[in-house]
């Protein structure tokens, strides 16, 4: 006889014997969630620094419908070199994009009462180093504030580039490495791959067509971050077993015709204490606030190179080969 | 069997000419009492007919003119012991011990030391009388002899009767006791007095054992077939107690008897078995030992074997744990003792296992000692011991890996003196080498990591002296320094003092006991996290030491022809330099993984105890508040504020009804837990709202199918009341080749949700709390063989 179904019954018994019983609670209190993010990239050829920043602004959840928060103000400043007002933007997908689980689309049901505010200016009135300050005043008076430390200039070493653009041939890693950034908490790569569906299927890999990958190294002794083989650590946990599939042929390097951009960022304290989250808690994860007031959240800034890599031999019109591969 | 009486004519304090030396300065401190000393004093070494030494022997002492005065003593270690403040005259003096005919000789007392040298002849049938009459000795013995610790011991019979998870277990016997409070019952580890559970110190013997835990933390690693008692110090330690702040606990191993036999159980976690015996009296004499014995004992979870033939089970545990002690033709004991244990955890051999992982973690500790009696009493001892707990955790595919060590070798030498019947001198030096490491990596990227080492010296002298039959007063001094690597070296002097006021004929008595504690070891161990796991951390660059002041009274006493006890302590401690992870570090510092915080503590501990009599047992009631500040690094705020509140072990009232009773019905024996403790305290949920992570590579966030909370005040709410009754029922049955005892025990009898924590879901309409409860109704049955 099979013990097994056996104990798993007993154990399911076991599991059921320790749940409470649900009892109805008090509605939450509203609190006003502003997550913020400010991104200083060095552009190449000397173009100098843009400056990005998205504030997407929601609530706890809520069981009543609750009063929008369209027509707040969001201004970022610096004593000495002035302020941005974010625009209000129509679409909350300017601020969002889908979950990389989700493969395609956004979930239905997404932020029903959040609002998107964003600026984009390509030659940025902050620069790395600088103090920022964010004020957020909501349609109703309360009032958000935060401080941010912009991480130093971020440099990338021994990359051969043209235009920001380099090419990797098939199947090999590439070592980035990087100057040490003032202020920074942590260096994060986040890759976005593209075309992944057609060589993996020569594979026999049922995968995405896009794929996003994380990677980190966060401290200031650890400067270097292979790619690709360093990437996909956080998401192999959470991934499906295609997409563990993927990952793991990935650790051998970018394959012939896939396309890879991938921001290589300085981040601030902020950003390192929103992702990495507190204490456990059975109820959600903990995250540490850098947004203060009437509400609380996250105002992070990172500066980033953005490079742009080519699995491919080297043909006519591919750009130089972005350096020595590693083992 | 036979027996030597010889006296002294004179009292035995300086005379002796190694002594001489050695206690010139306290002779002029001695003299004054011994020349006021109008009171003899009775001591000795009792011995079996072979020549073994007993430890742990009654000594009682009844005037023949006067019934009602009696005195009582217990031989210790190295069997002696000293009955002193004897009124001249005429007593009948008995020795007993379990296993022996009690022995009866008639002494002469003056105002000189009798000194006596008694032979037990063995005894085929243990009784338990004597075996309460041993235990109730032991208790008169340290009342009288100790001025200010507070200790509680439970023998093994007493832990047996416990009802208990799945099997007996020696550190979970000890959640009954006053003072002591766990959190969870999916955690052994307790807090005593306010006290993080890093700052107990457990001992083998006198061996330190780091998370002495199996599976998470639901058991111990003690078999509690090797144990001979569990022994807790919960406060008032002389100069001689070093190391953690809160507690000791000493699981004394026990060595039998000699005689070949075994014991053996098998519970639904795991078989048993311990063999004792003695070498041959030939090899014996080979390495110069008068006699020996020794104790093996072996444990293993079986549900993986059981299944093999079907399926993969990816747990196990096991355990090995071994006593050896010889004594010399002198009367010294050598003594040794080992543990390895491990649990391992590997879903590598599970089929389609996306994720398999290896979890690897166990204890090895092995120690060595040699104890020499002198004249009168006294005493010196050697030891060194090793002891390391090692935790591996690893997930293969993704090369994320979690490791804590940490490691201590160390060597201790002890001198007792006992210049008179009066006065007790002791003093000792130690030294400990100490090391300890984690790391937590994943792809190639280091998360967290430290390590140190660290060389810890330390000296200690304390004199407890009595003054008349109404005061004993002790007072001690201990120097702890320790060299960490890296760190600046760290020095405590901590002073201790002790003073008891006896009444009624040395049976009732006030006491009030002080000193400054200080521990160098500390747990990054997340309280919170109801299966924590201990991260340790030495006192240095990165963590500083625990300075604790401390200061207790009690008034305690016996009653009732000595079968009953009760005691009433109140007490206040201060921490220094508590520690906890900084759940906000800055990843390129690595000096700044720890916060340093500091608490407070007060609380009374009342116990009334039955040692006779058809039924027996205790009832404890602790009263306890606690409190700790810590710089508030989740507030985000920099710099952080501070922030107080009560710890998740601040549970104010904690009550325990322990009983054992024999049962006419069956000849069961039944035992009964009840416990009643107030809330421990929780962070409440003030609202949740959905995660989202920053995507550096578009400028947008996206949705992390997960939620984030909003949370109030920390451990500004607290869960309801927890209690529960177990019970136990045990039935012995003798047979021509031993005995055996099957068992039934019932945790949670009324199937009582105690919560072991909430989760809040504010996206459910309406809002709910939901949560898990605490061990629910679980009966678990057993079998004991012994032969």
């Amino acid at each position: 006889m099979n013990p097994l179904p056996i104990v798993s019954a007993l154990g399911a018994v076991a599991l059921a014997g320790c749940a409470l019983i649900d009892v109805q609670i008090a509605d939450p209190e509203d609190v006003i969630i502003a997550e913020v993010q400010v991104l200083l990239t060095h552009e190449w050829n000397g173009a100098g620094i843009s400056f990005e920043a998205g504030a997407l602004l929601h609530r706890t959840l809520q069981r009543e419908e609750t009063p929008t928060l369209r027509g707040s103000t969001v201004v970022i400043s610096e004593p000495t070199k002035g302020s941005v007002r974010l625009e209000e933007r129509r679409d909350v997908e300017e601020c969002v994009i889908p979950n990389p689980q989700s493969r395609d689309t956004i979930p239905g049901e997404l932020a029903p009462n959040a609002v998107c505010y964003r600026a984009n200016i390509a030659a940025s009135p902050f620069d790395p180093g600088d103090r920022l300050s964010l004020e957020i005043t909501a349609p109703d008076g309360r009032v958000l504030v935060g401080s941010s430390l912009v991480p130093g200039a971020f440099d990338l070493v021994e990359l051969d580039e043209e235009d920001g653009r380099c090419r990797l041939d098939p199947d090999t890693n590439y070592r980035f490495q990087w100057r040490f950034a003032k202020n920074a908490w942590s260096y994060l790569a986040d890759a976005r791959l593209e075309g992944l569906r057609l060589p993996m299927a020569q594979r026999g890999i049922d995968s995405p067509d896009t794929l996003y990958l994380l990677g980190f190294a966060i401290d200031a002794a650890d400067s270097t971050l292979v790619f690709s083989s360093e990437f996909g650590i956080f998401e192999f946990f959470a991934a499906t077993d295609e997409e563990r599939d993927v990952i793991r042929e990935l650790r051998g390097g970018l394959p012939d015709g896939v396309r890879a951009t991938v921001a290589m960022a300085a981040a601030d304290r902020n950003w390192v204490n929103w992702e990495r989250g507190g204490n456990f808690n059975p109820s959600g994860e903990v995250r540490i606030p850098s947004v203060f007031g009437d509400g609380t959240g996250v105002f992070s800034t990172t500066t980033r190179r953005v490079v742009r890599l080519w699995g491919t031999e080297l043909r006519p019109g591919t750009p130089p080969l972005c350096g020595p591969a590693v083992g | 069997m036979s027996y030597r009486l010889s006296r002294d004519a004179a009292p035995l304090g300086c005379r002796g000419r190694f002594l001489r030396g050695l206690l010139a300065a306290f002779c002029a401190l001695v003299s004054p009492l011994g020349a006021a000393a109008q009171e003899g004093a009775v001591s000795g070494r009792v011995r079996s007919a072979e020549g073994q030494i007993l430890a742990g022997a009654g000594v009682r002492l009844r005037a023949l003119a006067d019934s009602s005065r009696v005195r009582s003593a217990q031989t210790d270690r190295l069997g002696f012991f000293e009955v002193g403040e004897v009124v001249p005259g005429v007593y009948g003096l008995t020795a007993t011990k379990i296993g022996f005919e009690p022995r009866r000789v008639e002494v002469r007392v003056d105002e000189a030391v009798v000194q006596l040298e008694l032979v037990l002849a063995a005894r085929a049938v243990e009784l338990g009388a004597i075996r309460v009459e041993a235990a109730r000795s032991r208790a008169l013995e340290r009342f009288a002899q100790s001025a200010g610790i507070t200790v509680q011991e439970i023998d093994r019979e007493a832990m047996k009767s416990i009802p208990g998870l799945v099997e007996t277990d020696p550190i979970r016997s000890i959640e009954v006791l006053p003072g002591v409070g766990t959190v969870s019952d999916f955690s052994a580890a307790f807090n005593v007095r306010g006290g993080s559970a890093d700052q107990n110190l457990i001992l083998l013997d006198n061996v330190p054992i780091y998370n002495p835990f199996h599976l998470g933390g639901l058991f111990s690693v003690f078999n509690a077939d090797m144990v001979e008692r569990a022994e807790l110090r919960a406060g008032g330690f002389p100069a001689e107690y070093g190391g953690r702040v809160s507690s000791v606990l000493v699981v004394e191993t026990d060595p039998g008897d000699g005689e070949p036999s075994v014991d053996a159980g098998v519970s639904l976690l795991a078989s048993r078995a311990a063999v004792d015996g003695s070498l041959p009296a030939g090899l014996d004499g080979k390495l110069g030992l008068t006699h020996s014995r020794w104790r093996v004992s072996g444990r293993r979870s079986y549900f993986d074997v059981l299944v093999r033939p079907w399926t993969s089970f990816p747990y196990y545990l096991t355990d090995m744990q071994g006593v050896f002690e010889g004594w010399t033709p002198g009367g010294s004991r050598i003594r040794a003792i080992g543990y390895s244990g491990r649990d391992v955890l590997n879903t590598s051999d599970l089929g389609d296992n996306p994720l398999p992982l290896r979890w690897s973690w166990g204890n090895d500790a092995v120690g060595l000692s040699w104890a020499r009696p002198m004249h009168g009493g006294s005493s010196m001892d050697v030891a060194t011991h090793f002891s390391r707990y090692a935790s591996d955790f690893e997930i293969t595919e993704t090369e994320a890996r979690f490791r804590t060590h940490v490691r201590e070798a160390g060597a201790t030498a002890n001198l007792e003196l006992r210049p008179t019947a009066r006065l007790r001198w002791k003093s000792g030096v130690s030294a400990k080498d100490l090391g300890y490491d984690y790391n937590i990596e994943a792809g190639g990227t280091t998360f967290a990591e430290s390590r140190g080492e660290g060389l810890e010296l330390s000296a200690y002298s304390q004199v407890g002296w009595g003054l008349g039959r109404s005061w004993l007063i002790e007072t001690g001094l201990r120097l702890d320094h320790l060299e960490p690597d890296p760190g600046e070296s760290a020095t405590t002097v901590a002073p201790r003092f002790a003073v008891k006021r006896f009444f009624g004929d040395q049976t009732a008595a006030v006491r009030l006991a002080g000193g400054r504690y200080s521990q160098f070891l500390h747990s990054l161990r997340d309280e919170e996290f109801p299966l924590g796991v201990d991260i340790w951390v030495l006192t240095g660059e990165l963590a500083p030491r625990i300075v604790s002041d401390q200061v207790q009274m009690a008034v305690e006493g016996f009653f009732g022809n000595n079968d009953w006890f009760a005691s009433l302590e109140g007490y206040y401690r201060t921490y220094d330099g508590v520690i906890a992870s900084n759940p906000a570090d800055d990843p390129g510092d690595d000096l700044d993984d720890v916060l340093s915080g500091d608490g407070w503590s007060y609380g009374l501990d009342l116990m009334v105890r039955r040692d006779a009599g058809t039924t027996t047992g205790w009832i404890s009631a602790s009263f306890l508040r606690t409190e700790r500040t810590f710089p508030d690094l989740l507030s985000g705020v920099d710099p952080p504020p501070s922030i107080t509140y009560p710890p998740v072990f601040d549970r104010r009232v904690d009550i325990d009804l322990v009983l054992r009773r024999s049962l006419t019905w069956w000849g069961l024996e039944a035992g009964l837990r009840a416990n009643f403790g107030t809330g421990t305290p929780y962070t409440p949920v003030l609202g949740q709202f959905d995660m989202y992570r920053q995507r550096a590579v578009e400028g947008r966030v996206y949705y992390d199918n997960a939620t984030a909370v909003v949370l109030g005040d920390r451990n500004s709410a607290r869960y309801p009341v927890r209690h529960r009754l177990d019970i136990s029922l045990r039935k012995r049955l003798e047979r021509s080749w031993g005995s055996m005892v099957p068992y039934l025990s019932v945790v949670n009898l009324y199937n009582r949700k105690n919560v072991l924590f909430y989760f809040f879901d504010y996206g459910a309409d309406p809002p709910t709390r939901a949560g898990v409860s605490m061990i629910p109704l679980l009966p678990t049955i057993g079998l004991e063989v012994s032969f």
